[in-house]
């Protein structure tokens, strides 16, 4: 009665702790799953009991180095082992873990105990601090984006110059740390500059740097951005807004490889990878003369576009779930996510600020909602039919559907391949919401 | 019809993203005929290459991440993931249309179909 009422209470206590612990026996199975495990895996106490641990668990350990398994041969606990694990959601959770024995009365080993934290608070706000971007955090399903997701790689080997083209807002900065991140530079740094941002004889000592003595008050040398990303990547962004003057000291750069400081009196070796982005057309600004052509052909090595959020508007769920999720970990709330209505009005905006006004939106609806779901109230005003310019009387998520099943298979003529690959979904998908809606495919 | 199952010892490996090795099947009128054994690459990019050059219509695998699934659904490549058992039972019931069968899923599997319903 009395070891009963201990284990009840053992229970309870493990139950109300914020890490994860589970148990195995000697055969891998699960005996005991506390409630932040399931939190943290996505996998129900009563799913998880009784099955192998790695089928649960899935950590990028289990195949090669599982901690529980070195415990129980060597019998040495593993204490805060920095690992991920992929959660019932498709989610990367990064996690530390630390492994114990468990005995019986006559120190018999029965099998293993884990404990785990959730440290994707840690990991987002190092994210945050350190900018460490990869590839897995643009989040997106577009065909576009894929095409340019499976380019990259190489892109980022290459060493080249890298011009990227995208509307503001559209991922830029995000894409050019990916790169970088990926690229053989990334354990040097990646040095930004909004070229936009500074009027042009600032930029020019910002990107350059300058020596003592070079003007009036510079009493100390200053290395620019050039020194500063030595070794690594420098990002120039809206590289469209550079004067014609600077252009030229740029082009120099690029050709030989080599700047000049203010008032140095001889040059220094850069030797530094150049990403250069724009929201303008660049070939536009050179055929109106406003962008020197030899700059534009020595930059424009590799071109990657960005398509706008409106041109991806299957990526709306994705990205709202990224921000929900993103910000309940840093607000530390509990949004379940965003109702079909909410999500509509999403759906039927045009977002002229692409991704950066949608993370806005979801950052505004943070502050209204304050549990459950995010609601049209919680919204923006300007997002309400009554004030939408793009309304188009669509109301339900439904209606949205059928509307960009119908536009995809306008743009692709018909074709229901193609329509279903630029959609993301499956042929056989697309047939049967083409029943479903009783569309007339364009073209049959 | 060429497949590949992710493979851990005679299992279907736990997690795709770190897999080692992958068995790739062709199959003709329902019925294997050769079998390959490929060592799988770390980086994902040359994971994914391996995969296409192999020329693989279907992965069946355990855990993904959704980063990776996207990315192979958007090469063309069928992926069927979050299955488990050994890795000849599960072609089997591939080829014979019994892998929807509760004991070949993983745990919480029905919550990672739930939110890609009609995705895919």
């Amino acid at each position: 009665m009395k070891v009963a009422a201990e284990h009840g209470i053992t229970r309870v206590i493990l139950d109300s702790i914020s890490d994860g612990v589970f148990t195995v026996d000697t055969g891998w199975r699960i005996t005991y799953f506390n409630r932040a495990a399931e939190k943290i895996t996505g996998v129900s106490r009563e799913e998880a009991v009784g099955r192998f641990c790695w089928e649960v668990f899935r950590a990028s350990i289990c195949e090669r180095e599982c901690a529980l398994k070195q415990t129980l041969e060597t019998g040495c606990p593993v204490m805060n082992k920095a690992v991920h694990i992929v959660n019932a959601c498709g989610k990367k959770v990064p996690i530390s873990i630390s492994t114990g024995i468990l005995r019986d009365e006559h120190q018999q080993v029965i099998g293993g105990v884990e404990t785990f934290r959730d440290l994707s608070l840690v990991e987002e706000l190092r994210r945050e601090l350190r900018g460490r971007h990869t590839f897995a955090d643009i989040i997106s399903r577009n065909h576009r984006m894929q095409q340019i997701f499976s380019l990259l790689p190489d892109i980022a080997e290459s060493d080249s110059t890298v011009l990227i083209e995208g509307p503001t807002g559209s991922g830029k900065e995000l894409l050019a740390r990916a790169i970088h991140n990926l690229s053989p530079r990334r354990d040097k740094p990646l040095v930004a500059v909004n070229c936009a941002a500074l009027p042009d004889t600032l930029l020019e000592s910002e990107l350059f740097g300058y020596e003592a003595g070079a003007f009036t008050d510079a009493r100390k040398s200053k290395p620019g951005r050039f020194a500063l990303a030595q070794g690594g990547t420098l990002f120039l962004d809206e590289i469209g807004d550079i004067s014609p003057a600077l252009q030229v000291k740029l082009l120099r750069v690029l050709q030989e490889k080599e700047f000049e400081p203010l008032g140095a009196v001889r040059p220094v070796k850069a030797d530094v990878r150049i990403l250069a982005a724009t929201n303008k057309d660049l070939a536009e600004l050179v055929e109106k003369g406003l962008f020197r052509r030899d700059l534009y052909y020595r930059i424009n090595v590799i071109k990657v576009t960005l398509p706008p959020l409106s041109e991806r508007k299957e990526d709306i769920p994705l990205l709202v779930e990224h921000f929900i999720d993103r910000l309940n970990i840093l607000r530390g709330k509990a949004i379940d996510g965003i109702s079909e209505e909410a999500l509509a009005l999403l759906w039927q905006h045009d977002f002229p600020g692409n991704i950066r006004e949608l993370e806005n939106i979801i950052e505004h609806a943070f502050i209204l909602c304050k549990g459950g779901l995010i609601k049209p109230e919680h919204l923006p005003a300007y997002l309400k039919p009554a004030e939408s310019s793009s309304g188009h009387g669509i109301k339900t998520l439904a209606e949205m559907e059928a509307r960009m099943i119908y536009e995809a298979l306008v743009r692709n003529r018909g074709k229901r391949s193609l329509a279903a690959k630029e959609l993301g979904i499956d042929k056989t998908t697309l047939w049967r919401k083409i029943k479903k809606y009783g569309l007339k495919v364009p073209g049959s | 019809m060429i497949i590949a199952l992710t493979r851990w010892g005679n299992r279907i490996s736990p997690l795709f993203d770190v897999a080692q090795e992958a068995l790739v099947v062709e199959i003709d009128r329902g019925r294997p005929v050769t079998w390959r054994r490929v060592k799988l690459d770390s980086a994902w990019p040359s994971r994914l290459e391996q995969l296409v050059r192999q020329g693989v219509e279907v992965l069946i695998c355990g855990g993904i991440s959704n980063f990776l699934y996207y990315q192979l659904v958007s090469r063309g490549i069928r992926v069927i993931p979050w299955v488990t058992g050994e890795v000849e039972e599960v072609l089997w019931a591939f080829l014979q249309g019994r892998l929807d069968q509760e004991n070949y899923s993983m745990p919480g599997c029905h919550r990672w179909r739930h939110r890609h319903r009609g995705r895919w």
